[in-house]
């Protein structure tokens, strides 16, 4: 075992050497890596999703750092992070307390839902007015429907754009990002003021 | 519900969201994420439409619970649910905002204006525009090539009227910036004369200005003769089906 690898940046450097074996690109794979493990995490435990898709990067680099012969790194790295998520969960029914159960919380008034609701329209029309009228008109038709109508829509919109449902989705995805990034900030700035 | 070419349902990855697929399906998903990049957008993608559907009351009861339970388990994802709750009121009063003009903004001339607004400006009125003079300042000495710069964006593409494309007289080159969906992944550009398809570049890693993510090729003039041709930008990860497509008309400029 090489100590000095199987730690901190060695198993870092370990992971990007064992990545750049797979893809020219170390630092891109590195982080295509990342966005799933984050995805998977965020299926079934969104509030710790970062802390543990660290965890699982961190112990995937030590064992690149080992000299561990990794076949297929997702598919390594989808074991570790089961692991991870079995112990996460175990921790999580530990801790478990009837008063942290959100299911029990009261929601909230509905009066308190439509001041907020207010609150953050006012914010996501500023955002929106940050877009170009083309951006901000599809985004809007994007998000326009929902059930059926909603798959519907988006593939005439697709049809309507010469362009493909994942083409779409992905400036979907990008745009909406961008949109609720700039509401968040407006949101925490007034709760400060 | 799991479709051999197209991957899951949209309902199976909501019960997965909801942690509400039996455990055996929902490995078989896991598996499919950790290589599958379609999967890894559909998800986020089912998650901001679930959180949506729940602001708007639209979840059965049992989907209701398994989203409080599952999801609404941090300050981000309340975050996410105000988030929605807007969205779904601006959706209410969506006929309003789509014919509201734009938020007033600075006259300024056209060749001041930065990049991300002339482009934003062009996709509005659904053109296809030459920037290589307009903003040279981007790429720096990049640009000191001399080579015309045409961009091609999303909002053009096919669907819309063929595009006009005048080229230098002289010119032995031109340079195709073009609008991708998706800035992480690789994209490859091909133009298409009377069925005869060429690739122009492969392996084109996009760049990204805020919301605006392009790649750029330099192409052999030869290829785009006067006449009509098409230009078809491909995502190397999508299996060959063009992302987008335009037709354009290419004369040459007296």
């Amino acid at each position: 075992m090489n100590a000095t690898a199987a730690t901190g940046a060695g198993a870092f450097d370990a992971l990007l050497r064992r990545l750049a074996a797979d893809d020219g690109d170390p630092a891109r794979a590195y982080e295509r890596l990342r966005e799933r493990l984050l995805a998977l995490f965020r299926v079934y435990l969104p509030a710790e999703s970062e802390a543990l898709t660290d965890v699982v990067l961190d112990r995937l680099g030590k064992r690149a750092g080992e000299g561990v012969a990794i076949d297929d790194v997702r598919s390594y790295a989808l074991g570790i992070a089961r692991l991870v998520l079995q112990e996460a969960r175990l921790r999580a029914s530990r801790r478990h307390e009837a008063q942290n159960d959100p299911t029990l919380r009261p929601d909230p008034d509905d009066e308190a839902v439509a001041q907020e609701t207010e609150v953050a329209l006012r914010g996501l029309n500023a955002c929106l007015d940050t877009l170009d009228a083309e951006s901000r008109a599809f985004i809007l038709d994007y998000y326009g429907a929902d059930g059926g109508a909603r798959i519907r829509q988006r593939q005439q919109l697709a049809q309507a754009r010469g362009s493909t449902l994942n083409a779409l989705r992905n400036r979907a995805l990008r745009l909406r990002a961008r949109i609720e990034e700039c509401l968040r900030a407006r949101l925490r700035r007034q709760e400060k003021s | 519900m799991m479709h051999p070419v197209t991957g899951p349902s949209d309902d199976t990855l909501r019960l997965w969201l909801l942690q509400l697929l039996p455990p055996a399906q929902a490995a078989l998903l896991e598996e499919r994420l950790m290589h599958d990049d379609a999967l890894l957008g559909r998800l986020r993608e089912a998650e901001i439409d679930l959180v949506d559907d729940y602001s708007r009351g639209e979840l059965d009861p049992v989907q209701a619970h398994a989203f409080r339970t599952h999801r609404l388990v941090d300050g981000v994802q309340r975050d996410n649910l105000r988030a929605a709750r807007a969205w779904a009121s601006l959706r209410e009063a969506a006929a309003d905002v789509r014919v509201r003009e734009p938020a007033p903004r600075e006259t300024v001339p056209m060749r001041r204006l930065p990049r991300a607004t002339m482009l934003g400006l062009a996709a509005a009125a659904g053109v296809f525009v030459a920037v290589a003079l307009l903003d040279w300042s981007l790429h720096g000495s990049m640009r000191s090539d001399n080579v015309a710069t045409y961009t091609l964006l999303a909002a053009t593409s096919r669907g819309t009227e063929a595009s006009t494309l005048r080229l230098p007289p002289a010119g032995v080159a031109i340079r195709l910036q073009v609008e991708v969906a998706e800035p992480t992944h690789r994209y490859r550009l091909f133009v298409e004369t009377q069925g005869s398809r060429r690739q122009i570049a492969g392996g084109l890693e996009p760049r990204q200005l805020r919301a605006y993510a392009y790649v750029e090729a330099q192409a052999d003039a030869a290829l785009l003769a006067p006449g009509t041709h098409r230009v078809l930008l491909i995502d190397d990860s999508d299996g060959g089906e063009p992302e987008h497509v335009w037709d354009v008309q290419v004369e040459k400029n007296r």
